[in-house]
């Protein structure tokens, strides 16, 4: 071009500064590909960023809500949160609520191109590195445990939204746009193939590697992901027909979780344990989503009234009423269960008290030196906003030592956990119990009953519950398996996920909350149950895909019912 | 010759000098005339030259003679103190008449470039020093409301430090960047800090032709400031006063005590909840007797007060000798803002104050016959002072809290406060959070020199102009804390027991804290090499222009490079036609390696149909020109640095140790655009500028452009499977259409004068193409509406009852309750929800018709004017909290929202059923909340008095004029309770009243 040139040629003569030094200034400072895979830091990088999208709900939705407040075990106290779109009508698939669907598929496009792209790199350039071959350790296990985080994401996928695309290469917009669903079938088996794949080139621990690292893939963690997605290929909204042969393949793979853990010395310790700053080290923990230093969860939790608390996620009556007497082992409604109508709270499962907190407890949190006022007119109450609606507050997973008052906040170590040895007794259980077709049934391979299985979990160290007895019909141990497991997984992010692949949804159709009001004279508190109802249908079993995906992608299909 | 150099416009002379220079002109006589103006009055102080010699140049008199040594045949060039130009022809020697008329004056296109409006191809409007100072408003960016035609400049809250207008020409053009390009003296500068007194006009630079020559930068039109120069061999000194009484235009009132609190019981019980007042207290709050336990403050009046001043001190020294010419100013404004009870503490205030000094000097030096030297130094030293909580926050504490909170102090004199609004006491943040001040400076600094290059070809001629600006603003901050309690009653069994207190926060001592603010530095640099020549009946004028600019901002990405090489030819053939040709290459470092450089080529042409013999008999016509235009004209517009490379940044971290130490994350970044193009537009415009009956101005003109290769997110398209951030792509195209009609008739009769105008522009526009993502039903799209369309449900009134609500379409957002909105089901499938939505109103950013219309007389020195400034086809959205969005949030509740308030009682309200709780279904965008922000202000008015003659000469003064000015002391809209152009929680706009005296030694 003449004229270019010609703007070259005045800038020389105008000597100011160098034209195309000039019209090249550019202050870039990303990387592009190549720095990326041809370096062990970058390349690490990379895949801490996939570790990255593992999910966690500290509270994911609105306002600090949990999933949690969109199940029975608990009710969000301001009405400002998303979260009451999961059953007022408002879910659509225009308000899908969930970023599941965006979330999982932006961090299996990192899974795919980290698998493509640093295949087959041999960092020639460090080869005289003194760590060298530490480092090409480390980077040889990396593309395993991408692979095992690209299943965790399918699996995200598969339970929520049933038949999902399947997509193991980097697509290019056309692809992408024209891409079809797999049956939710086949992305189970992609699970289960690439966990049987990868199972045995990942260490059982980090700790005695060369790179102590915490917070990475294991061995066990695979088998858990197997064992977790076969339960829910096998439970009833995946399985419609209820074929037998694939409740053996749950049973199994849940047993090979039981038989690893015991091998590598992962064991049931104490309730308590699963949370506060060192969780992650819990002797029974496989995986945790280690998050880091932060007390939003507890700002969100905190009672209104105690300073800087504002309230949120607030445990239902409903799961109050599924903690038993310690005593007996009874439900609270059950005759001779011994509950006492004046101290309701009283000799219940001690999981009760380290999950809810209730009107009168003392030192929660730490720093709040009144006791909880949770009654009409209490300092914790209403009508105040944002104060409980169910008559209770939540502990579990909270960190009672977090301040939040102004001149001495603080953040503590938090750490979400995945998968526990807790989930897998539990897993094994349900799945034993419909292999073998009774609680008490035992054979060759499964020497363990499903009761002897849900026993392990109460009868760890702070629990203490009475064993679960000998001879319960099927109805009944299905009935107190549930219950044992909405109390012993509440608040981990089960109660959603289960209820649905037992085809349940009914049982969201509403929710008790607790009133309490105070006799100002006596000081007594009245308790008046109050029925909550709520939205369910069974479209609900399976998310709808967002309005926008299907409009795209003429290929994608809706889940039945969202259309 | 048609194009006279812009320094060449700027002379002016005695007739002294000239004298002296005849010697040289053997031949020559003296020849006489008289320059009068289009109403046959006379124009004093007029510099006539001889275009072959323009040192030999004399000035008319009072009465408009002049004598100038020339011979018959010689062409004289006349330049009045306006500026307007023209040229006359010596015929023989004695009474020539010049006459100024509309085709003098002068049309500015940057560059050193100026035409007379008889010549101009292009579309400008141009505003003077005379109707800009009409205004009295602190800042040269508020006193163009209304002024400019094709301007529409809006109105913005907020401190006076950050008041500034928003300008926009021809409307909303791009889904990218619509900012115009601002200019003073031909470089991109501030005009914010920019005073009134020191400008000699405005010109509005609208179509291609007019922006041709500003490459990438001129796309979306160009606001180009001309300041004062000096005049040769005079010297007149200007001083003014003008002192202001300020006043808040349209504070919000919220309700007092007791009707907050009813308020909120009333919503508790409209939520099904417990009321949080109970009688005991809803009497205390009426009665009033106890205002420690159950206040009542009102707030604004607590924190503002309805007064404040300003203060504008000018002195302005105009003049020159005979090979220089100097124009030297020195501004001083002070503003002292609306808080009340600043003084509190000892030793500092705690008011907004705002003071600025501008420090102007203009030299233009004739270095010899043939080189010429022009330096320009604006130096501007700023201070403002506030409180130690900044105003946004204040104003935010009075949007928020409610009267019955909390009393300003406890009884035993602490600040309030409690556990729900801790500090937000505003009177607290006004008296005790300390201050805080800005020192801002700025340097607006450039050299030029001109050469006369006819010893290489005759008609030859070049310069080249440096500059540098510099801008810094620093802060300093002495804050503290403050302790604040407020007790309550405890209740037992309805009666009260006893008192509870709480306390929080802490008092301390003043620290003290410093920043530095913005900062930015610009470098220009701008050649030129003119060359004109003259063939029989034809004159052609050639410019090659280089510019290139350096601009450098706080932060990564944000220096820009440009260049700009230009070639512009001006050919007028017979007075009558005239064509204009611009090439223009322009380079930018924001682009794309090959993709630096855009080409832009734009053509025009104007017939001055008056100049036709055909027109001669036709005594009603003076001036008549049509114009046209056509261009093409690229912008570097990008919406994100180096969107052409695949980029890999910062993702997620994750601990991977004990002590959760964390690893940091990379990612693939946004996928890059892979055929990279420049934004483009494609102008076209019609115009036609008319003088009828002597007086009668009329300008009007139609365009229609289409922006293209407009970058968007290709997001709308790509299914989120592909799991990355999708590329932009230069797939946008809107097209914009509209007029601008002008019309002034001015007379000037002996000692009366008068004026009336009326400016009018309307602008539309429609998004053709953006990548939409597809769409459930065709009137959900935006494409096909204009860029930044409202779209909101439809009310239809609101549910009285739940049978209503049982038997009328779900309503998805939240669960609905009686008196709350009800909205019409556009899809008719049984569901209200985001597919309800429908296009309503307009835009809450640029007015689709922005009009204006003044009027002034003058007799024997008293005179009056009046400025009207109006936009229609423009919404707002009413969202203020408190205002439109009481109690949700521990807000409180505007007396307006209370009034009109949904009750089973008053089903036929404006506003929903009062709630506490977030109401996603009635505070969304819907009928309701869109509402129309047309209005009309009236910007100016003013009485004032000339001095006459005879007294100032016993005075020794050349003028003197007392004025009392009114600034936007009404708004008529239907907004009401706020200032139209300003809705949100701000710091109030303001009104005033202003008396001033300018004086002329």
């Amino acid at each position: 071009m003449k004229i270019k040139n010609l703007i070259i040629g005045l800038c020389g003569l105008t000597l100011l500064s160098n034209c195309s030094e000039m019209m090249d200034y550019n202050e870039i400072v990303s990387y592009d590909k190549e720095d990326i895979f041809e370096s062990f830091n970058r390349t690490e990088s990379f895949v801490t960023n996939i570790y990255g999208q593992l999910d966690y709900d500290f509270g994911n939705y609105g306002n600090g809500a949990m999933l949690a407040s969109a199940t029975d075990e608990s009710e969000f106290a301001w009405s400002i949160s998303n979260i009451h779109d999961f059953y007022n009508g408002a879910w659509s698939p225009i308000n899908s609520i969930s970023s599941t669907w965006s979330n999982s598929y932006a961090a299996i496009r990192a899974a795919n191109l980290f698998l493509f792209e640093a295949k087959d790199q041999t960092f020639d350039e460090f080869q005289n590195n003194k760590d060298y071959f530490e480092q090409m350790e480390k980077f040889n296990r990396y593309q395993y445990e991408v692979r095992f985080l690209r299943a965790y994401f399918y699996f995200n996928l598969v339970r929520e939204y049933g038949n999902v695309p399947l997509v193991t290469t980097v697509l290019t917009e056309a692809e992408a746009n024209s891409v079809s669903q797999s049956p939710a079938e086949d992305v189970i088996s992609f699970i289960a193939d690439e966990c049987d794949a990868i199972v045995n080139h990942l260490p059982v621990s980090y700790s005695s590697l060369n790179f102590a690292e915490t917070g990475r893939v294991t061995r066990a963690s695979v088998l858990a992901l197997k064992a977790r997605t076969l339960l829910y290929a096998a439970s009833p909204l995946l399985n419609p027909s209820q074929d037998v042969a694939k409740w053996r393949a749950a049973a199994t793979a849940n047993k090979a979780v039981l038989d690893s853990c015991a091998e590598y010395g992962i064991s049931l310790g104490n309730y308590t344990a699963l949370w506060g700053t060192e969780n992650y080290k819990a002797g029974e923990v496989i995986f945790a989503r280690q998050v880091g230093d932060l007390n939003e969860l507890e700002r969100n939790n905190f009672p209104v009234g105690v300073e800087g608390g504002r309230s949120g996620n607030t445990p239902t009556q409903t799961l109050v009423d599924a903690y038993e007497m310690k005593a007996t082992g009874l439900a609270w409604d059950e005759p001779g269960s011994g509950f006492n109508p004046s101290k309701p709270y009283e000799g219940r499962d001690p999981r009760f008290a380290m999950t809810v907190a209730k009107n009168g407890d003392t030192g929660w949190p730490n720093y709040n030196s009144r006791a909880l006022e949770t009654f009409t007119g209490g300092v914790n109450g209403a009508p105040i906003s944002g104060a409980t609606p169910t008559g209770y507050y939540l502990k579990k997973y909270l960190d009672a030592t977090v301040d939040l008052r102004p001149n001495s906040t603080n953040s503590k170590r938090h750490s979400w956990i995945t998968f526990r040895l807790g989930e897998f007794y539990l897993n094994y259980a349900e799945a034993v119990f419909q292999t073998l077709g009774s609680a008490d049934a035992t054979d060759a391979t499964f020497t363990l009953s499903a009761r002897e299985a849900v026993n392990k979990i109460r009868q760890r160290s702070d629990v203490q519950m009475p064993e679960l007895p000998l001879g319960l019909s099927n109805e009944e141990f299905e009935a107190r398996y549930m219950n044992e497991r909405m109390v012993e997984l509440a608040f981990e992010g089960h109660r959603f996920w289960d209820v649905r692949r037992w085809k349940q949804g009914e049982l969201f159709s509403e929710v008790t909350l607790m009133k309490l009001s105070q006799n100002p004279d006596t000081e007594e508190i009245t308790y008046t149950r109050v029925i909550r109802e709520r939205e369910w249908s069974d479209k609900m079993y399976f998310s709808p895909i967002p309005d926008q995906e299907i409009r795209k992608n003429n290929n994608l299909v809706q889940n039945p019912g969202w259309n | 010759m048609t194009v006279i150099k812009h320094m060449k416009t700027k002379i002016l002379a005695l007739a002294m000098l000239c004298l002296l220079s005849i010697g040289s002109f053997a031949q020559s006589d003296l020849i006489s005339g008289k320059v009068t103006d289009r109403w046959g009055e006379p124009v004093p102080g007029a510099l006539i030259s001889l275009v072959s010699n323009p040192e030999v140049r004399v000035s008319t008199d009072a009465y408009g003679n002049f004598a100038i040594g020339a011979a018959v045949g010689d062409q004289l060039a006349i330049v009045t103190r306006e500026l307007e130009t023209t040229r006359a022809e010596v015929v023989d020697q004695n009474d020539l008449e010049v006459v100024i008329d509309y085709a003098s004056k002068p049309v500015n296109l940057g560059f050193g470039i100026s035409q007379r409006m008889a010549e101009s191809t292009g579309s400008v409007s141009t505003t003077s020093s005379e109707e800009i100072n009409r205004s009295s408003a602190l800042s040269l960016s508020n006193s163009l409301y209304g002024n400019a035609l094709g301007l529409t400049s809006m109105q913005n809250g907020g401190a006076v430090w950050e008041d500034y207008a928003d300008f926009s020409i021809r409307g909303l053009k791009t889904l990218s960047n619509n900012n115009v390009l601002v200019l003073v003296d031909g470089f991109e500068r501030s005009i914010g800090t920019l005073s009134r007194e020191e400008v000699e006009s405005v010109s509005i630079l609208k179509d291609a032709a007019a922006v041709a020559l500003y490459g990438f930068r001129g796309i979306n039109g160009v606001v180009s400031v001309t300041t004062k120069r000096g005049r040769y061999n005079s010297m007149d000194i200007d001083v003014s006063y003008d002192h202001a009484f300020t006043t808040p235009l349209r504070l919000p009132d919220f309700a007092n005590g007791y009707t907050y609190a009813s308020a909120y019981n009333e919503a508790l019980e409209n939520d099904g909840q417990p009321a949080k007042y109970n009688s005991y207290e809803m009497d205390a709050f009426q009665d009033g007797t106890a205002p420690f336990l159950y206040p009542n403050v009102d707030w604004v009046n607590e924190t503002l007060k309805d007064k404040g001043y300003s203060n504008i001190y000018n002195v302005g020294i105009r003049g020159g000798g005979s090979k220089m010419r100097y124009y030297t100013l020195l501004n001083l404004e002070g503003n002292d803002g609306f808080i009340k009870d600043t003084e509190t503490n000892d030793g500092y205030s705690t008011q907004m104050k705002y003071s600025k000094a501008n420090i102007r000097t203009n030299l233009d030096v004739d270095l010899s016959e043939k080189t010429k030297a022009e330096v320009n130094l604006l130096g501007i030293i700023a201070e403002h002072n506030r409180p130690g909580r900044i105003h946004g926050t204040l104003m935010d504490n009075l949007y928020t809290l409610p009267s019955a909170a909390y009393p300003i102090k406890t009884y035993d004199g602490i600040w309030g406060g409690n556990e729900t609004w801790t500090t937000t006491n505003p009177v607290a943040g006004v008296q005790n959070t300390g201050y805080a001040r800005s020192h801002a400076r700025s340097l607006f600094a450039d050299v030029k020199l001109t050469q006369d290059l006819d010893l290489i070809t005759d008609g030859l001629s070049g310069a080249f102009r440096i500059g540098y600006d510099n801008y810094a603003e620093f802060w300093e901050g002495k804050t503290r804390g403050y302790q604040y309690a407020s007790d309550r009653l405890g209740f037992n069994n309805g009666i009260p027991v006893d008192t509870i207190r709480t306390a929080g926060g802490e008092s301390s001592d003043l620290s003290f804290s410093r920043s530095l603010g913005t900062q930015n530095r610009h470098f220009n640099f701008a050649a030129n090499l003119d060359y004109e020549t003259s063939f029989t009946n034809s004159e052609l004028f050639t410019s090659l222009i280089y510019s290139q600019e350096r601009i450098v901002y706080n932060g990564q990405h944000n220096t820009y490079n440009r260049q700009n090489l230009a070639g512009y030819a001006h050919y007028t053939m017979h007075n009558k036609y005239i064509a204009d040709l611009a090439l223009v290459v322009s380079g930018s470092n924001r682009l794309a390696p090959n993709h630096k450089y855009g080409f832009s080529p734009t053509l025009s042409a104007a017939w001055v149909i008056s100049n036709e013999s055909f027109m001669q008999g036709v005594s009603a016509v003076d001036f008549l020109k049509l114009r046209a235009s056509a261009g093409m004209i690229n912008s570097d517009y990008i919406p994100a640095v180096n969107l052409w490379e695949q980029s890999y940044d910062g993702g997620s971290s994750y601990p991977f140790t004990d002590g959760f130490n964390s690893y940091g994350g990379i990612r693939e970044g946004r996928l890059p655009t892979r055929d990279f193009k420049l934004e483009r537009a494609f102008k076209y415009n019609l115009g036609l500028d008319a003088v009828l009956y002597r007086g009668l101005t009329i300008t009007a003109d139609g365009y229609f452009e289409r922006r293209s290769n407009i970058f968007v997110p290709e997001s709308g398209q790509n299914s989120a499977v592909l799991g990355a951030s999708s590329a932009y792509v230069n797939a946008g195209i809107v097209d914009s259409r509209g007029i601008e009609i002008g019309i002034d008739y001015e007379k000037i009769k002996g000692d009366l004068s008068y004026f009336v105008g009326a400016k009018y522009t309307l602008t539309k526009n429609e998004i053709v193409e953006q990548l939409e993502a597809p769409r459930a039903y065709d009137y959900l799209k935006t494409t096909g509406q204009p860029v930044n369309q409202l779209f909101g449900l439809q009310a239809i009134g609101f549910f009285i009852d739940e049978a209503e609500i049982a038997n009328s379409p779900v309503q998805q957002f939240s669960a609905v309750k009686p008196g709350d909105i009800k909205y019409k089901d556009q899809n008719e499938d049984g569901f209200i929800n985001e597919f309800d939505v429908v296009p309503m109103g307009y835009n809450t950013a640029v007015p689709e018709a922005y009009f204006s219309f003044e009027l002034g007389f003058e007799y024997k020195g008293l005179g009056f004017d009046a400025l009207f400034q109006g936009a229609a086809n423009y919404s707002a959205l009413l969202n203020t909290k408190s205002v439109y969005r009481p109690l949700v949030d521990n807000t409180t509740i505007s007396n307006h929202y209370y009034d009109n308030r949904w009750t089973p009682e008053n089903v036929f309200a404006k506003y929903p059923r009062l709630t506490t709780e977030s109401n996603d279904n009635n505070f969304r965008n819907n009928s309701i909340w869109i509402a129309d922000a047309s209005f009309l202000k009236l910007r100016t008015i003013e009485l004032y008095y000339k001095v006459p003659k005879s007294v100032l000469e016993n005075l020794r003064l050349k003028s003197a004029k007392l004025y009392v000015r009114g600034m936007d002391l009404f708004s008529i809209d239907g907004i009401d309770i706020s200032d139209p152009e300003v809705i949100g929680v701000s710091y109030p706009t303001s009104k005033s009243i202003n008396i001033g005296v300018a004086i002329g030694l």
